[in-house]
């Protein structure tokens, strides 16, 4: 018997939710088993699926170039490399959800790998190219060491922290302060 | 209480107080993080978790070393802290050496938004820094400078260091020998100090004699500085006598200068001011003083401190007394201040800024840097430059007497004639000699010094001698209105650098007060 029906939708709801940035948990969507769906139905899950990330690393990618595009120094530099791996984990953790069968989870997640590579490779290229086309060599140094420093694919190596630490943070909070006496 | 102390508790406290954001301002980066350490390290403090980044090490526990995260980059300690500080209280974050958190810039706002953080939750920041901070981070915490090691922590630096090598080559080095070491290198950070010591093991012995050898290392150190050199001095500079009571004056100062005044109020003495005729001895009086006090001589050369762009002159004027601060102790000699300093007629203002900058560090020092400024034309110096509590005292040089004019040419007939002069010849020479100063006399027999040179011992004639003398023009005959004016003035207002005048050989037409040699 085919289960497409209450599976399928939970996944196909869950994905328009988060293709369009919402913060969800993907731990919590039902496992998938392929024997359960019609052909057709698993090759439109999984292309929706796909599809899914793809929109989430398309936006990921054009707000990166644009953070970095804008940069007036190293710093913000750094922190445009910095938020965009804040946002690389819930990408992978869809492409790992426990939900998905493992075939199908090491090839989305190979291929989330494979764009964060690409990008990486991309932007080494791009600080390359500054090189020659004749920006101060100092300046290109200093892009190069940022770069180094922050790289996207340091997500794909194990556990990152994000910026939950800041996004914890409550600006109008009034500073609560215990002095330590002995 | 040394300056190590005393960050070291002020940096305590701040911990304690949990003020969210600490500057802690060195160039020593090794020594501020031993403070920091020793800081976490108080017992009380056992509970609280403590980080530490470092661009080359990442973010590491400060206590354990092991590292906190994968993530070596700056913005990814950041957002450590920024965990930390969110999800639990009284955590400290060190980060060394950060980049460009001097200005207004978005690496200082992002550390401002992750100090605002701490606060809320009482977390701190320590920056470890060799630079000012933004004064929008300043405004968020407190700061701590650690200056250079002083005298009695450089001190424990020797003593320790020099423990840990006994037996290892022979020491000779005294308690008193380490104290005068220290003063020496008082002004170099704690690890090139340490480099000087290991390099005096490393030659086989520790000897008494490196203690003045000190001083060469710290001009290696400093390296050149426009306006400042280093005087080398000769053997025969030491070799100086007369000036009765200006030496009496400075065997006084002599034991101010190398006293242990930690446990009094006094101040080192700061210097003297040498008025007179030309070419009486002021500026040998300089190299006599370094010479005999065992201590390197600077000059400092106003001519060069002059610089053509705006604030450039002032700008190197405070450099050349920064340095020569961190040079004590030594003696610094300027040259005819009046030239530099003299100002009456400067309409730009530069020599009107040079004199309050150099009157406010003249008053202000604390350093071992005893000052001999000569002048032959005094009435050019502005008046506050002359006022009691400037100089320690101010002297005047006049021309020698009959006595003194026989001592200074017996040492300078046996410096150039390499020989004895006959007491009768000498008789004869203090009469030729009436109104010369000790350069004029000098002169005389440098040339004669010549004639010997070239024609052999055997040739030199008194009639000669005599000649040379008789020939001689001093400047208190082509310009005796000069002299006279010069002397008037120093007579009323200046303490005589000669023997006093009730002491003075009875004929003598003024109160002696030359300057001769040094050296008893």
């Amino acid at each position: 018997m085919w289960v497409t029906g209450g599976h399928y939708q939970a996944w196909a709801d869950f994905l328009e939710r988060w293709a369009a940035g919402e913060r969800l948990d993907p731990a919590g969507l039902p496992r998938l088993v392929r024997d359960d769906f019609a052909a057709d139905s698993w090759a439109r899950l999984a292309d929706r699926i796909t599809g899914a990330l793809d929109d989430r690393m398309v936006a990921w990618s054009r707000t990166l170039s644009r953070e970095l595009t804008a940069a007036p120094d190293e710093f913000a530099a750094a922190r445009a490399l910095n938020h965009a791996r804040w946002a690389l984990p819930p990408i992978r953790e869809l492409a790992g959800a426990p939900g998905l069968t493992d075939e199908l989870r090491a090839r989305l997640t190979g291929m989330v790998d494979d764009a964060i590579r690409s990008v990486q490779r991309q932007i080494d290229e791009q600080v390359w190219r500054m090189r020659s086309s004749g920006v101060p060599r100092e300046l290109v140094e200093a892009r190069l060491r940022t770069v180094r420093e922050n790289p996207l694919t340091a997500v794909t190596r194990g556990p990152h922290v994000t910026g939950d630490g800041w996004a914890a943070a409550d600006p109008t909070a009034t500073p609560k302060r215990r002095v330590i006496l002995d | 209480m040394s300056n190590y102390a005393e960050s070291l508790r002020d940096l305590d406290s701040y911990i304690s107080a949990r003020v969210p954001i600490i500057g802690v301002r060195s160039i020593e980066q090794i020594r501020a993080l031993r403070m920091v350490k020793q800081v976490a390290a108080a017992p009380r403090r056992a509970g609280l978790p403590f980080w530490i980044f470092t661009r080359a090490t990442g973010l590491r526990d400060l206590r354990t070393n092991a590292p906190a995260q994968e993530d070596r980059s700056l913005t990814g300690a950041m957002d450590f802290a920024a965990q930390q500080f969110t999800s639990r209280a009284q955590a400290t974050v060190i980060f060394v050496d950060p980049e460009n958190l001097s200005d207004d810039n978005t690496a200082s706002r992002h550390v401002a938004e992750l100090a605002r953080l701490a606060d809320a939750n009482s977390g701190s920041i320590v920056i470890v820094t060799d630079t000012p901070l933004w004064s929008g981070l300043e405004r968020l915490g407190m700061s701590v400078t650690l200056d250079l090691p002083d005298a009695a922590e450089m001190y424990d630096v020797i003593v320790e260091f020099l423990r840990d090598h006994q037996g290892v080559v022979p020491i000779a080095w005294t308690g008193q020998d380490a104290r005068r070491a220290a003063e020496f290198l008082v002004g170099v950070p704690e690890g090139t100090a340490i480099n000087v010591l290991a390099t005096l093991v490393a030659k086989g012995a520790v000897e008494r004699s490196d203690v003045e050898n000190l001083a060469e290392y710290k001009d290696k150190h400093f390296g050149a500085l426009t306006g400042l050199e280093r005087v080398k001095l000769r053997p025969a500079e030491a070799a100086v006598g007369g000036l009765t009571s200006l030496r009496a004056w400075l065997r006084r100062k002599h034991q101010f200068i190398t006293a242990d005044l930690r446990d009094s109020e006094l101040r080192p003495p700061r210097g003297v001011l040498l008025v007179g005729v030309p070419g009486c001895g002021k500026s040998l009086s300089a190299k006599a003083i370094a010479t005999e006090w065992r201590l390197p001589l600077y000059r400092l050369d106003l001519g060069a401190i002059m610089g053509q762009y705006f604030g450039q002159s002032e700008n190197r004027l405070r450099e050349a007394l920064e340095t020569a601060d961190r040079l004590a102790p030594c003696v610094l000699w300027i040259d005819e201040i009046e030239k530099g300093l003299a100002g009456q007629n400067d309409s730009t203002g530069v020599s009107r800024r040079l004199i309050g900058q150099f009157l406010f560090w003249l008053q202000e020092s604390r350093h071992r840097v005893f000052l001999v400024a000569t002048s032959n034309d005094v009435r050019s110096l502005p008046p506050e430059l002359l006022r009691k509590g400037r100089f320690d005292e101010l002297f005047f040089v006049d021309l020698p007497d009959p006595e003194d004019r026989q001592e200074i040419i017996g040492m300078y007939y046996r410096r150039y004639v390499r020989q004895e002069p006959s007491p009768e010849l000498v008789d004869k020479l203090v009469g030729l000699s009436e109104g010369f100063a000790g350069a004029d006399i000098e002169a005389a027999l440098h040339e004669v010094g010549e004639q010997v040179y070239l024609n052999g011992a055997e040739s030199l004639r008194p009639e000669f001698v005599l000649d040379t003398f008789g020939n001689t023009m001093p400047l208190s005959r082509t310009n005796p209105e000069q002299i006279e004016e010069i002397r008037g003035w120093g007579r009323d207002r200046a303490v005589p650098a000669g023997r006093p005048a009730a002491a003075a050989t009875a004929g003598a037409r003024r109160p002696g007060r030359r300057v001769v040699v040094f050296g008893d």
